[in-house]
């Protein structure tokens, strides 16, 4: 967790008050090592004297471009690129990604969204398992590192599956997430006909977070559409 | 195309081998009536004037000849035993060669015709060089197989016109479909370059005219609308970066605990209505480009269900109000559509998201998909108030506003993929949409 909260990141945004937004938001998250810069010139600098961990680029910037910027700072980093533009045109969304860059943001933007994103990058990238990887629902004690769920009358282990899906509600909580999503990550891409076991693992998961399984208080579904993780906290 | 030019030959092959004929059958009577004799009056006739002098030998009168025709009468003997006007150079005696020789032909030059009777041998003459005569001498079969041949020739002239009309047009043709085909090119906006010359040259001229004038319209037309996308492009670039700061303000400001709750209310309805902006200017550049350029730029097998999922899913985790309930009833789960994934998901979404902003005091949305023939059919349905009739007959136009994008941008886009959009009022609203299954 702190070794997350410890990467540098550098946002160039010819917007000031953009700026000072983003790195508000990213302050308040956790981030204590953030750079800024409104030009090319001022983020090659910075790039050249500190360990960037991750950009966040913007595409129009007064002395020149953030394709052209991201090209030169690969030629002194490594590190992930999220463009944060204002054009959305899927050209400039495809030319960005074209150029390697992991992911591109298009403004305006939800705070929670950048930081989702940012975190999940970062995570990725570095290796860095997920941020809490404990959670409460109730009185039960969810520890995602060693997939066990504690209550009062001891402790249940937690599968593989039923570990990955409660991993993706968790990173979502309080959002709902389709049936597709928790295939796709339980069963990767060629999920289609997993449905059942879906509500097979989702019966399996209540059993062991939920007080009353059949009246589920945690894992809701979204008849329809998913389930939703709600009324847990870290 | 062809059909058409061969139809404009066929037709001047047909009507030049009808003119051929008709004109041969004009000069035949033409013919026949210029080269009719009038001098032949019928009292003229040598027959009729024959027995006329006959006649007249029997009752002892003159008989009546025209100026410089003569007569007699030869005897069985050969000689002349009566004459009329008869020249001094014509004989008065004659053996059976002379008269054999004279019969039907002349005599000293002068043109004869014979009568026999019982008197002797009427001669009719007309003075010299008066009367040209021939002798036609064809087989009795020639006679009878005239009709047939004079047909025979008439058929042969028929075809020998279709030929060389056939010949010649094939000219006209050439130069009819070099024409036919700048057309058809004029009405694919191909250029058309045709050769200035020949008896359609001057139409010729004109098409390459018209064609100039069309393509200088259409640089001019599309670089208006590249410049309407570009500027629309613009516009959206440069509303988004100070709406990020708006959204980010009110995002940070409605989860603020120091804030009084009604503040944060306030500060909720500020990010929810960015939010609104941020998908009308989304829409707007998506209804910009697409006009400017109808195609979806990648077709891939997508997935109906999740599709429908994902853009519920959206709408409700961009914090839709609990006064809206979305009910999905989705039936077959192996639809597939070939189509553009973000484009098909962005016309559900707005749609749905119709649904909801034409109902703020909130409503019921049923989603149902199913499959019929080879089509898959979404129904989207609200127990709303319903939208009036003028956004559901514009939806196939471009909104003059950029509120209301949704449902033309949504049409715009199940039209691209060759599927329909039907919308009608019925107890709420209902969007029906049919998409060709893969």
């Amino acid at each position: 967790m702190q070794e997350l909260m410890n990467k540098k990141i550098l946002v160039v945004d010819d917007e000031p008050e953009l700026l000072k937004m983003i790195e508000e938001i990213l302050f308040s998250e956790g981030f204590f090592q953030i750079y800024t810069a409104g030009s090319c010139k001022e983020a090659l600098e910075t790039a050249r004297s500190q360990p960037v961990a991750l950009f966040l680029l913007d595409i129009n910037l007064p002395d020149g471009n953030g394709f052209m910027l991201y090209q030169e700072l690969r030629r002194i980093s490594a590190a992930p690129a999220v463009f944060l533009s204002a054009r959305g045109e899927p050209e400039d969304r495809l030319r960005g990604l074209g150029l390697g860059a992991d992911d591109y943001i298009v403004k305006p933007f939800l705070a929670g969204e950048l930081v989702l994103r940012i975190k999940a990058l970062l995570r990725r990238t570095y290796g860095l398992d997920a941020e809490e990887k404990v959670f409460f629902a109730g009185a039960r004690r969810v520890d995602l590192e060693n997939a066990s769920v504690t209550t009062d009358s001891g402790e249940i282990p937690l599968r593989a599956k039923e570990l990955i899906l409660i991993k993706k509600l968790w990173e979502n909580r309080n959002r709902v997430v389709t049936n597709d999503a928790l295939c796709m990550a339980a069963w990767g891409e060629d999920y289609y006909g997993h449905e059942n076991n879906l509500m097979v693992q989702i019966r399996r998961l209540r059993e062991k977070i939920e007080e009353a399984p059949s009246h589920p208080v945690h894992i809701i579904t979204m008849k329809g559409l998913g389930y939703k993780l709600v009324n847990v906290n870290e | 195309m062809n059909k058409t030019v061969f139809k404009i030959f066929g037709i001047f092959v047909l009507s030049a081998a009808f003119i051929s004929t008709l004109l041969l059958a004009i000069n035949a009577v033409g013919i026949a009536l210029l080269s009719s004799d009038t001098e032949y009056d019928a009292e003229k006739m040598p027959g009729r004037l024959l027995s006329g002098i006959s006649e007249s030998y029997g009752s002892g009168t003159e008989a009546e000849l025209p100026e410089g025709w003569w007569s007699m009468l030869i005897d069985v003997n050969g000689n002349v035993v009566w004459e009329q006007d008869k020249p001094a150079d014509v004989p008065d005696k004659y053996t059976i060669n002379d008269i054999a020789a004279m019969t039907r032909w002349y005599l000293n030059d002068y043109p004869v015709y014979v009568r026999t009777e019982d008197s002797g041998l009427f001669v009719l003459g007309k003075p010299k060089n008066s009367v040209g005569k021939y002798e036609i001498e064809y087989s009795m079969d020639w006679f009878y197989t005239l009709p047939k041949r004079m047909i025979y020739v008439l058929a042969l002239n028929l075809l020998l016109a279709a030929a060389m009309a056939l010949i010649f047009g094939m000219q006209l043709y050439r130069r009819l479909k070099s024409l036919m085909d700048g057309i058809n090119d004029l009405r694919r906006e191909k250029t058309v370059k045709l050769k200035e010359r020949g008896i359609f040259r001057e139409v010729c001229q004109s098409l390459n005219q018209t064609s100039r004038a069309i393509e200088r319209k259409n640089a001019a037309l599309s670089m208006r609308d590249s410049a309407r996308s570009n500027w629309v492009a613009g516009i959206s670039h440069d509303i988004r970066t100070p709406l990020s700061v708006i959204t980010v303000c009110s995002e940070a400001l409605s989860g603020n605990g120091a804030l009084t709750e009604e503040s944060r209310k306030k500060a909720e309805v500020i990010l929810s209505n960015s939010i609104k902006i941020k998908r009308l200017i989304d829409d707007l550049n998506l209804i910009s480009s697409m006009e400017y350029d109808m195609q979806p730029s990648g077709k891939a097998p997508v997935r109906i269900c999740p599709l429908i999922r994902r853009a519920v899913t959206e709408l409700i985790n961009n914090g839709l109000s609990d006064s809206f309930s979305v009910e999905p009833e989705l039936k077959e789960e192996k639809a597939v559509v070939l189509g553009d994934e973000k484009l098909l998901e962005r016309a559900v979404f707005n749609i749905i998201n119709n649904a909801v902003s034409h109902n703020p005091d909130g409503c019921r949305i049923m989603i149902t998909e199913d499959i019929s023939e080879n089509n898959v059919c979404i129904v989207i349905s609200d127990n709303g108030t319903g939208v009036p009739d003028e956004v559901i007959e514009g939806m196939t136009e471009i909104p003059k506003t950029a509120h209301g994008l949704g449902l033309p941008m949504a049409y715009r886009i199940v039209k691209v993929h060759g599927g329909d959009l039907e919308a009608y009022n019925d107890n709420g609203f209902t969007v029906r949409i049919t998409l060709p299954l893969k």
